[in-house]
């Protein structure tokens, strides 16, 4: 009896210490919660905080921050201009260390994530265009930077409208990107196609697929084994409605609107038909998404649709002379956005648990200012989202027709610009059946519909803030 | 001096204390947590017991095809085991450069998850080496898109677990094979038993403690060790066909900041995995008595 005594001692001191421990966690966890409640309703006198932390800075106290981004994957040359800048600011700024930590595109956000989760990780982030960045508005890994950063800096700032929601902005735009859909020149030739008018409408681009493939040439190729090529695709192909952003971004917030609808389904019917046709690579479903770019680039294929940030590679693998981008995707849309240029801009922003807010906005400055802006473009060769970047540094016709457009002419990302949930369930997992043999336009369009109230289910707090988001480009008139 | 029994077990338990204290920490305080965000109610923020993110899970196609999957590869368990005595027992034969087969099997083991995958993307790609060869001599038929067809591809991450895992329980198997007493071998052959007849009838039941403890870790494996195998082949697809439980609960943490029914999610699984290993904890304890 007194033997069960101790054994129940010990277990009953265990089941206390690990309740203690949960409840300590518990505790803290809301008190880190009430610390980032004080943050945010501060955020509208953080200038001052800022102003505080400035002075504090001056006192040349050590300060470390942190960087992650995702490297040399998205555009060849970035780790160098990262680490040229890094150096020349700490150069300038003694006291201040700044560690780099490159990371596989892959990996970023989820890294970011667990971070977040833990209030803990680095200062300043990478991040993607629109939603990718920000929704972490939402879930507290985001500080409000247009409260950090001077209006001289906020003036010289392209795409602030792809990170505003409630009223600020929340990720600063490193450099232009665009899903351009490039063609192969030399190969059009070969297949009696007019090299330097590309198609303009569906018609003429189902007919020069065509073409192509009577002449033995793959027309498009493209890998989606991870599922984002339909990521890509999605801009060309599920807006061509729209004559804004809140147009598509309408269906996820508004119950009234049927996916089934008619101006949704043609998009899907469009792809599927190119599917059907035979125009993607055979293996396009268990090519990895690299590797169907590789394909263009080795002149595998007549064309592709490839981010603007390999827009060197893709000159120095084919000569500039044989290559061809369309000024838009011939899907001929009723609405403006189909002859627009999808474009958007990558970003970083700064994490609420830095301790160094103002430090990380001062070096952002400095990493958008005129003169590191050359160059980014010089050592990474992606167009910086800077009114002050003079693009006669350009060194290509193709690069600066990119920029015009991305700068003039420019309409969202779609994937930027849906939730999260629907950006991975929706256009990354279902839409990779449209690649399949056995499924229609209107298979997929049924399982897309069952997604969209699982939005709300699934990522309750991901919907409240993608609602809040909608409400804000409402109110900025779009 | 003599030490009454009390104090005997009072030392003994103050003596280990510390240890259940640590092991109470690293193991209890982390599931005790999941348990508890596993209740939290996702509207309020605040730890109010609700079923809303098991009930929201049991709704989640992607959940559900996760648990399926992970059921599948159940089947991979057996599959391991009776390759892993076939090959041991070759081994055991002790056949010219039998230490270097004995290399080759243990290979795949000690490689990185990361590198088999990718490896195996390109074998298996629709245009990849091993639809070449087939092709090559004269089994087109068979060339399938491994990793593009959802009906398949699932089956082809189990090839890629069971060649990979393989090596361990083969090494293992032999280990306890070199221990089982040759006079058992021998006296089987006398008593006219074949090849197949010696390992069955000898080894199989020697072995059975070392076979149990691989059913379990396999078990493990299949339920909550392949998330690494999914991830760097084909993420979950085409659609969620190769999805994973562990697959569903990373998409919920970091993907789309649920940790709440990332918890529940590894509750469940949690749960599946511990009665799988208790019922094969019973049939164990009921071969051995």
């Amino acid at each position: 009896m007194r033997k069960i005594s101790l054994y129940a001692f010990v277990i009953i001191s265990i089941m206390v210490m690990v309740a203690s421990f949960s409840l300590t966690g518990c505790k803290t966890t809301t008190a880190a919660k009430e610390e980032t409640t004080t943050t945010e309703t501060l955020a509208g006198e953080s200038t001052v905080a800022a102003e505080a932390t400035s002075e504090e800075s001056t006192s040349n106290e050590p300060v470390k921050l942190v960087w992650w981004n995702w490297g040399e994957e998205e555009s060849p040359g970035w780790d160098a201009y990262c680490n040229e800048t890094a150096q020349l600011y700490m150069k300038d700024h003694p006291n201040v260390t700044i560690e780099i930590v490159p990371q596989t595109a892959a990996n970023l956000y989820e890294a970011f994530g667990a971070a977040n989760a833990a209030k803990s990780g680095p200062d300043i982030q990478n991040g993607w265009d629109g939603i990718w960045s920000v929704m972490w508005v939402w879930d507290g890994g985001a500080e409000p930077v247009s409260d950090l950063l001077s209006q001289e800096v906020m003036d010289r700032i392209m795409m602030k409208q792809q990170f505003m929601t409630e009223g600020k902005m929340w990720a600063v735009p490193l450099y232009l990107i665009s899903t351009d859909f490039w063609y192969n020149k030399k190969l059009f030739k070969q297949a009696g196609l007019d090299a330097d008018n590309p198609p303009a409408t569906w018609e003429e681009f189902l007919s020069a697929c065509q073409k192509l493939k009577d002449a033995g040439i793959t027309p498009i190729s493209a890998g989606n084994l991870e599922g984002s090529t339909t990521i890509d695709y999605s801009t060309y192909f599920l807006d061509g409605y729209a004559n804004k952003r809140t147009d598509f971004m309408k269906v996820y917030v508004d119950p009234s609107e049927d996916y089934a609808s008619e101006k949704y389904l043609e998009g899907w019917t469009k792809f599927r038909e190119l599917v059907d046709k035979g125009y993607f690579n055979n293996d396009v479903a268990s090519t990895r998404y690299y590797q169907g770019w590789e394909k263009f680039l080795n002149g595998e294929s007549a064309m592709a649709c490839l981010m603007s940030g390999w827009t060197k590679k893709i000159i120095d693998a084919l000569g500039e002379e044989n290559v061809g981008l369309f000024p838009y995707f011939p899907i001929s849309g009723t609405g403006s956005f189909s002859k627009k240029f999808p474009g958007g801009a990558q970003d970083l922003w700064i994490t609420p648990w830095s301790k160094y807010k103002k430090e990380a906005a001062d070096f952002i400055s400095f990493l958008i200012s005129p003169e590191r802006s050359k160059a980014m473009y010089e050592t990474a060769h992606v167009l910086p989202a800077n009114t002050e970047f003079d693009p006669s540094v350009l060194e290509t016709d193709i690069e600066r027709y990119i920029y015009t457009n991305v700068k003039d002419n420019f309409k969202p990302l779609y994937s930027g610009f849906v939730p999260g949930y629907i950006a991975d369930q929706g256009l990354t997992a279902t839409a990779q059946e449209i690649f399949l043999p056995d499924k229609t336009a209107q298979d997929i369009v049924e399982k897309y519909k069952a997604l969209i109230p699982e939005v709300e289910t699934q990522t309750p707090s991901g919907y409240e803030g993608y609602k809040k988001w909608y409400d804000s480009y409402i109110e900025m008139g779009e | 001096m003599i030490i009454s029994k009390r104090t005997k077990i009072t030392e003994t338990i103050l003596y280990i204390f510390p240890s259940i204290i640590l092991i109470g920490f690293v193991f209890f305080f982390p599931l005790i947590m999941i348990i508890k965000y596993s209740f939290f109610g996702v509207e309020s923020g605040k730890f109010i017991f609700t079923l809303d993110n098991y009930k929201g899970l049991f709704k989640s196609d992607m959940f559900i095809a996760g648990l399926k999957n992970n059921f599948l590869l159940l089947t991979a368990v057996p599959i391991i085991i009776i390759l892993s005595i076939f090959f041991a027992a070759l081994l055991y034969e002790k056949i010219a450069g039998w230490k270097f087969y004995r290399f080759i099997v243990f290979l795949p083991y000690v490689l990185p998850i990361t590198v088999v995958g990718i490896v195996f993307v390109y074998i298996f790609q629709l245009e990849g080496i091993f639809n070449f060869i087939l092709k090559k001599i004269g089994l087109g038929f068979l060339a399938l898109d491994w990793f593009g067809n959802p009906k398949i591809a699932i089956w082809t991450i189990m090839i890629i677990i069971i060649w990979k895992e393989l090596g361990f329980s083969t090494v293992l198997i032999l280990a306890r094979m070199m221990s089982i007493d040759q006079g058992l071998y021998d006296a089987a052959e006398i008593d006219g038993c074949n090849w197949f007849q010696r390992h069955i009838n000898v080894t199989i039941p020697q072995s059975v403690t070392t076979l149990g403890f691989l059913v379990t870790i396999n078990i493990i494996t299949m339920l909550a060790w392949v998330f690494n195998y999914v991830y760097v082949t084909t993420h979950g697809g085409p659609n969620i066909s190769s999805t994973v439980t562990e697959m569903a609960i990373y998409k919920y943490a970091f993907r789309f900041n649920n940790i709440a029914m990332a918890s529940a999610a590894s509750f469940i699984l949690f749960l599946i995995t511990i009665v799988f290993i208790i019922i094969q904890s019973r049939i164990r304890m009921r071969e051995i008595e």
